[in-house]
Formats: C-alpha cells, structure tokens, sequence
C-alpha cells in the first residue's frame, strides 16, 4: 500500500510537471488573430472559420489597412484587405476618383488605373492614402459607369444605365451627403437625394440595408469589392482576391455581407469586381502607391472611377 | 501519528520541488521580451506641423505611456497613446525642416526615422479667365484659374456681391449660374477659403444697336450689331419678314447674315438667342448695285482695244469730253503717263497722248475737264504743268502767269465761262496751304485762295456753283469749298485718321460726319445731288445722300460698292457689296445713272450700276 501510495505519488508529480510546460507542446495549435479586424471576424462573423494570418498598419491618422488570410465556413481560403477609414478625425474623407482627376466627359468616358488616378489626384493638404475601384461600366462606348458619378458637389452624370444582361450592375449608389456622411441607399431613392449627394457612384448589390442582409439568388464566388459603413463615421473598403481556387476563392455576397455586419455596418454594396477589384495603398514607409491585392487579370486593370480616401497632409 | 506526519511532510516537499520544476519552464521567454531594444518600422504622416499628432509604428514598446520616451528633432514628444507596437505622439514645437526621431524604452534606445516639419501655405487663387465674360443673368459661367478647390461646398462665388450658384468646381473650372443683376459691368469674386481672386464680367441684353449695310436685296451680307448674341452660331437665329436668315458669322456682338429674297420695302430683324427674343435695326429691299468690268485686263500696259481686250496703266481720272466720248488719264511716271479715250458705249480703248509722248512723260498726269471749245486740260503734277490737248489732239503745256502755283498741280476744273480752276496740293496746314488757284480764258490769275486741306481732288457740285474736295490727309472727309465765300465745310466724314477696318462704318444715318472715310481719290456729283466719292484707304465706293431738302448736313453715308479693306486683283464682280475694288479713283456717272470707276492700280476700268 505505501509503495502504490508511493507510485500514484510520483505519477501525478510528473504529470503536473510536464503540463506546466504546455506552451512548448500545444495541444491545440490554432492561430489567435493579432488585429481588431482579423478578432471581430473570427468571434462575430458566422461566415468566418478561422484566420491562418492578419497583420494590420497605420496608412495615415485614421486610416488602417488589415490584411487577412483567412477560411470561410464553407471551407473555402480567401485573402481579404480592409481599409478602416475614421472620418472623425479631421481631415480624413473619401471622395470619388476619376480619370486624370477631371470630370469633363465631353469626349466620352476615360478609364485610367488606380496607381494613376492616385498620383494625379494626389497634392498637398489633400493626399491620397487608399484607393479602391469604384463603379462596374458599359464595356462598350463610351463605356459610361453603370450609375452617377458625383464629385465634390459636381454632377459628373446623373444618368443609369441598367441592362437585363448585367442584373447585378446598377441596384444601388454610394455616396457621401452634404453632412460628409456616407450613405447607401437603393437606386430609386437617387432621384430625390441627388441634389444632396457630394460624391457618389453606382453600385451593386446593397449587402446591408440598416444592418440587415435580405438574401439574395446570386452565390458566385468571385474577386469583390465592397464598401462599407457604421453609424458612427467609419467606412471600411473590402477588396478580396479571387479564382485562385488554393489561396482566394474570392467570396459570396452573403459573406461580404455578415462580415460587414461583424465589422458594426449599417449599409454596405457592392462594386465592380473580377479584375476590377483592386485595393490601393500609399505604402507607409516608401511612401508610393502600391496595389495591395493580387488582381485577377494578373495587373492593374484600368477602371472608369474609384473611391479614395483622401487626408490632410503637406 | 509520526509516521503520518513524516509522509504528508515528504510529499509536500516532493511537490514543492515538482512545482518549482514547472514554474521554471515558463519564464525565459517573457523575460526576454521585456528587456529587447524597441525597433522602429515608419512614423505616419512624414510630413506635418508643430502639434500635430503622429503614429510611430514598431516592435516593443512599452504599452505604458509614460515608460517610453520620444523625442523628434531633440524636442520631446508627448506619447497620448501606447501599444507595444505603436506610440501615438503629439509633435513638439520645431522650426521646419527634417528631424529624427528616436524612441527609448527601458533605456535602450532607436532611431533611423524621419519627420520633415513644414509650414502649411493655403494656395493663392488665381483667376486666367472667364467665358463668356458677357453674358445674360442665368447663364452659365466658366471662370478658368488655379487653387479653386474640387469641393463646390468650398467655393464662394458672388457677382457684384451677389452670390452665384455654383455648379461644379476642381482645381481649375469653375462653373456658376450668373445670378439676377442688372445690364452693365460687374466684378465676380472667387474665394476658396481665405483667398479671393476677381475678374470683370458683363451683364447683357439681348438687343439690336444697328446694321449695316442699310439697303440691299437677295444676297447682300448684313452685319448686325448689338450684344447679347452668342458666339456658339447655333445657339442664334435672325428672322426678317418671318423667314429665318442664313447666319454666317457670329460674335459676342455681331451677327452676319446673307438676304433672302424680299419684296421692296423696309424691314426689321427679329434675333432669338437662347429663349430670348429682340426685333430692331432696318434694311431697305431696292434695285441692287453691280459691279462689272469694262475695260482693261488688269495688266498694265498701254494697248489699244475693246473692253477687256484693252491694256491700262495705273487710270487716275475720268471726264466726258462734248462730244461724248470719255477721256482718261493714265499715271506712273516716264513711260507710263498717257492720255487714254474710251468709247462709252462700246468701251473700245484708243490712246489721245501715248506713253512715248515727252510732253507728258514722267508728269504723273493726274486729273482734267474740257472747256467748251473741246479743249482738254489735265494737271500734271510730278511736273508741275498743266497741259493742254486740243481738239486736234496736240498737247501743250499751259502757260500759266507766276502765282502760287506749288509743284503739284492735281486737278483741272473750267466753269461756264471756261474760267480754269486748278487745285494745287501741299500741306494743307495755315503755314503751307493747298491752293485753288482761278484764272480767265485768257489765263489771267484772277484768285489765289488759300485751303488748309491736304487734297488731291475736287470737282464741281450738281450746279456747279460749288467745289467737292477729297481730302489725302487729316482732316479726312468730302469737303464743299465756296469760291465766292472761300468758306470749306466738311461733308461726310469725322475727319479723324483715316478708318481701319475695325473703325470703318459709315455712320448713323441723318449724320454723315459720324461716317469714317479715308484717302479720297474720286468724286462725281449726279443731278439728283448725290455725291459719289471713292475711298482708297477703304477700298471702297461710298455715296452722300442729302436728306429730302437736299441737305448734306442731314444727309447719309452708304457703302455702294466693293468690300471694306479686301483690296483684289483682278477685283471680283458681281454684287456690289461683295464685289473688291483694287485703287478705286476717278469716277463718272453716265446718262443711264450706272457710275464709272477707274480702278488705279487694278489697271481696270469698272462699271456699277443697279438692276
């Protein structure tokens, strides 16, 4: 009996000292996520399984990129990129971005890449730290955007361009009122809120309508960009790479739309995406434009407008 | 109870030394994290101001403020935020240019960051330009310039004070909504912040001023003028009678447009510009004045022949001789200078005094008159003579008694009594006056008088009981000399420097010194006393109708023939106002009322008459 004593003893000695020293041989190796972003969707988005990688940095006061590697409940791996954009600090907008910064259409509609467009808009007191592009367009001349374009109080074009070939193109418009706040609504409320609408663009597919996804038919898997915004002044642009079937299957509408309800939004679209979708940054330590993500044209692909965000700086 | 005591006392130690085992396995790590050098990644802005905040990104910090310390430039920084990798700081005061930054933490300290102060400058607004910089209240306006913002909430735009709608803006275009104001010139103000910039701009009405030419018919070009016209030629139209007009031409001010075919009568324009509306002006449908060539082929040369076939030198002056037939005289110097004879009716050319006469050569003979014997007299200025060609065609020089006399003898005119009037050319100034000097039939100096105008030409009024001068100099204009008074007044004409083309018009009707007229050449008086004269400087024959009383003073300048300063060679025939004159000069009105130009250095003799 005291030998067993003895024994059962030294056994349990052991077993508590080997577990002391858990961290050096985890049981369960799973990735912790390191951002706000990458920990909101792992903890409050249904769609999202897990994050294999995010890292996040400063692009500018109020403004912070997160890139995430992450998988989707349906199994599917996806490299997502997300511009945190707080318009509460001053300074700090987002405005519509066009061709050569000039809104005359008079010879027809231009398309110009992000790159491009961001180092021509660019200039002091008014800089541009990211960009995304904007509105899908008529791929045929004069390859206008599917919706309005508004810039700074100018109506570029009032004018939409819906076709039965194209169901997903033309639905809703995003845009910043006269309050500088982000809005976005259904196309047929364009009309009476036009005059009020600072900057705007057409979009896709609304993904949140007062924090609420309304389903949809469509469940292609593609390259997308998306906008977003909260009640409390902060808009989130979301670019996922895609048709990359082992590193980014490209998401859903419907997992764009609970990530952005993760992420606190109450109205998020969709914009133009495929190879349109493109993510830019001015890149903090070089300081030059660089396009994020991996576009699934295999390069820039020039667009008809974009969305930028805009700080003051020298 | 020992035993008992002795075992739970050995497995308490036993546990102890277990634990102090496990404990030990847990803390290197940690350890050595706390105790790293921090390393710095970027700082966010680069670029910024004295209190302004920045974001340096890096690896271990300290996520207590306080336990790191950062300075920029040598100056230290306020940290507001810590994480351990990021420090939020409030920038410190420091003269602009680049700085280094440095973070330490626990005594260890990094560097290898930049921050550039710099002073934030607001843009000046520059203004290059605005378009259309007349315009009616309403109408858009473009203002080009530099520093506008691209944000319309930003831009103030305000005409005269009164602030414009703006429609859309970037750096460079600006586009507003001229506000309500009344007719006349304003300032339009642009401020963009603290900076303002201004240009002038013109309020307009759409209204007609005048026309001109006055009369004409089916294909007479019109210049209408006013403001309120747009510039875009679509965006007028100009009706007479109802029917929309060609428009060819269109300015901020001025409209051109080609006459349709209308019944005789007088008319009024009717122009709509943008949903406005004004009737004015007046155009008279008459007969219409051509222009065609008679004689010569616009070579000079002294050849006999018919009409076209015939070659002409520089042709200075016209007179009918009793017998019908039309002397002409024919300048340029040695070898050049002749006495020609034209057929009226059939326009054959034959040569009175020919190129190779020693008489006239080298005199420039410029004008003459016949008495009424037949004889023909001409001014032979280069020479200062005055030749005679009697009626069986012998030239001689006058001789005229010492007077006067300068050395550029221009015109020759006999009265009734063949009393010789001849115009003598200088200065036309108090200290150097022109001459008109009168002798008798048996060439007696009878007067000398004094002119104070510089003039090449004159011929008698419709009674011939005056004197029609042409002037070459100031003052410009149709003069009328009284030889029993001595007395000159100025006709038609403001008698200021000669027209240009943007000068040229022919005045307000009823005021024939508001017409501008230049270098005089040739004048004709018809029996229903209108004056023709040519004007070389225009390149045109213009006409002074008296008003209903035959008065002058009250009469009108009107344009018959060629097109204001579009000199040509050959002149194009055709409708009078479209036709081009080359030196237009000597004229002479036939029976028929058709009236005869010698075209100096078109070498042409020209027609022009209505149909």
């Amino acid at each position: 009996m005291k030998a067993l004593y003895k024994i059962l003893f030294i056994i349990f000695g052991v077993t508590v000292s080997l577990s002391a020293c858990s961290k050096d041989q985890p049981d369960d190796p799973k990735y912790l996520p390191t951002t706000k972003v990458g920990t909101t969707l792992v903890n409050d988005c249904k769609e999202v399984a897990r994050v294999f990688k995010d890292t996040s940095f400063v692009v500018a006061l109020g403004v912070e990129e997160t890139d995430l590697h992450l998988q989707t409940m349906s199994g599917y791996v996806q490299q997502i990129y997300v511009l945190r954009i707080d318009t509460n600090v001053p300074g700090v907008r987002v405005k519509v971005s066009m061709p050569y910064n000039s809104n005359n259409i008079s010879g027809g509609w231009l398309k110009q890449t992000l790159t491009e467009m961001a180092s021509i808009m660019d200039k002091p007191r008014a800089r541009v730290a990211g960009m995304v592009n904007g509105d899908f367009w008529n791929t045929t001349a004069p390859i206008n955007p599917r919706g309005p374009v508004h810039r700074g109080g100018t109506i570029v074009s009032s004018e939409w361009d819906y076709s039965p070939s194209v169901p997903q193109q033309a639905l809703s418009f995003i845009a910043i009122n006269s309050d500088g706040k982000m809005v976005i609504r259904d196309k047929s409320e364009y009309e009476e809120m036009k005059s009020e609408l600072r900057e705007c663009t057409g979009a896709g597919l609304m993904l949140l309508s007062n924090g609420h996804f309304s389903g949809t038919e469509w469940s292609a898997r593609d390259p997308r960009t998306a906008i977003g915004y909260t009640s409390d002044g902060i808009i989130y642009f979301l670019t996922a790479d895609g048709r990359k079937t082992f590193g980014a299957a490209g998401l859903t509408y419907e997992e764009m739309a609970y990530m952005f309800q993760s992420l606190g939004c109450e109205g998020a679209a969709n914009l133009d995406g495929g190879g349109s979708a493109q993510f830019l940054v001015r890149h903090p330590v070089g300081q030059v434009f660089q396009i994020r993500n991996s576009p699934a044209d295999g390069a820039e692909r020039p667009v008809v407008s974009g969305w930028a965000v805009i700080v003051d700086e020298p | 109870m020992i035993f008992l005591m002795k075992k739970y006392a050995y497995s308490i130690l036993f546990s102890l030394l277990l634990l102090t085992f496990a404990v030990s396995c847990n803390s290197d790590s940690e350890d050595a994290v706390l105790t790293a050098a921090p390393e710095l990644v970027s700082i966010i802005p680069v670029k910024g101001v004295s209190g302004g905040t920045a974001i340096i990104s890096g690896n271990h910090f300290s996520a207590t403020a306080s336990d790191n310390t950062v300075t920029v430039g040598g100056q230290s920084a306020v940290v507001t935020e810590a994480a351990k990798d990021r420090l939020t700081i409030t920038l410190p005061q420091h003269n602009d240019g680049e700085t280094e930054v440095v973070v330490s933490v626990n005594g260890k300290e990094a560097a290898g960051l930049t921050f550039t102060y710099v002073t934030l400058l607001e843009p000046e607004v520059k203004i290059s330009g605005v378009t259309p910089s007349s315009a009616f209240a309403g109408d858009e306006v473009t203002i080009y310039g530099e520093n506008f913002s691209d944000e319309v909430a930003d831009m103030s735009v305000t005409f005269d004070g009164v602030k414009a709608s703006v429609v859309s803006t970037s750096a460079n275009v600006l586009k507003v909504i001229a506000p309500e104001h009344e007719r006349g010139s304003v300032i339009i103000e642009v401020t963009n912040g603290t900076k303002k910039a201004s240009v002038s701009f013109t309020y307009v009405e759409l209204m007609i001023t005048k026309n001109n030419p006055t009369e004409g018919g089916n294909g007479t070009i019109v210049t209408i003028s006013g403001e309120g016209f747009s510039e875009t030629l679509a965006d007028n139209s100009v009706l007479v009678n109802g029917t929309a007009v060609e428009l060819k031409t269109s300015t901020l001010t001025t409209l051109e447009v080609v006459m349709p075919s209308l019944p005789t009568g007088t008319y009024q324009f009717t122009v709509k510009v943008k949903g406005k509306e004004t009737t004015g002006g007046s155009f008279t449908v008459a007969p219409l004045w051509y222009v065609e060539t008679v004689a010569g082929n616009a070579i000079a040369s002294c050849i006999d022949g018919i009409g076209t076939k015939a070659g002409l030198g520089i042709m200075q002056d016209i007179c009918a001789a009793p017998d019908g037939m039309l002397w002409m005289t024919q300048r340029g110097g040695a070898g050049k200078d002749a006495i020609r004879m034209m057929n009226p009716s059939t326009y054959e050319v034959t040569t009175v005094v020919g190129t190779d006469d020693k008489t006239i050569s080298g005199s420039h003979v410029w004008a003459g008159a016949f008495d009424s014997k037949g004889n023909y007299y001409a001014a032979g200025k280069a020479k200062g003579q005055v030749f005679k060609v009697g009626t069986d065609k012998t030239i001689s020089v006058l001789a005229l008694p010492a007077h006067n006399l300068t050395t550029n003898p221009m015109c020759v005119l006999l009265d009734a009594q063949d009393n010789l009037y001849l115009l003598n050319r200088d200065a036309g100034t108090a200290a150097k006056p022109s001459y008109i000097s009168i002798y008798d039939k048996n060439l007696k100096l009878m007067k000398d008088i004094p002119v104070e105008l510089f003039a090449e030409r004159m011929t008698w009024n419709k009674d011939k009981t005056k004197i029609l001068i042409g002037t070459t100099g100031v003052p410009f204009g149709l003069h009328l000399f009284d030889p029993a008074t001595q007395k000159v007044t100025r006709l038609a004409g403001t008698g200021d420097a000669k027209p240009t083309a943007a000068t040229f018009t022919d005045g307000e009707s009823g005021q024939p010194l508001t017409a501008t007229v230049g270098v005089i050449e040739g004048i004709a008086a018809a029996a229903d006393g209108t004056i023709y004269f040519s004007d070389v400087t225009t390149f045109t024959v213009r006409k002074l109708v008296p008003d209903e009383s035959g008065d002058y003073a009250k009469g009108t300048v009107k344009t018959v023939a060629g097109t204001s300063f579009k000199p040509m060679i050959p002149g194009e025939d055709g409708l009078a106002l479209n036709a081009n004159f080359k030196y237009p000069c000597g004229l002479l009105i036939k029976a028929d009322g058709s009236v005869l130009v010698a075209d100096g250095t078109g070498y042409v003799i020209r027609r022009i008459y209505q149909k």
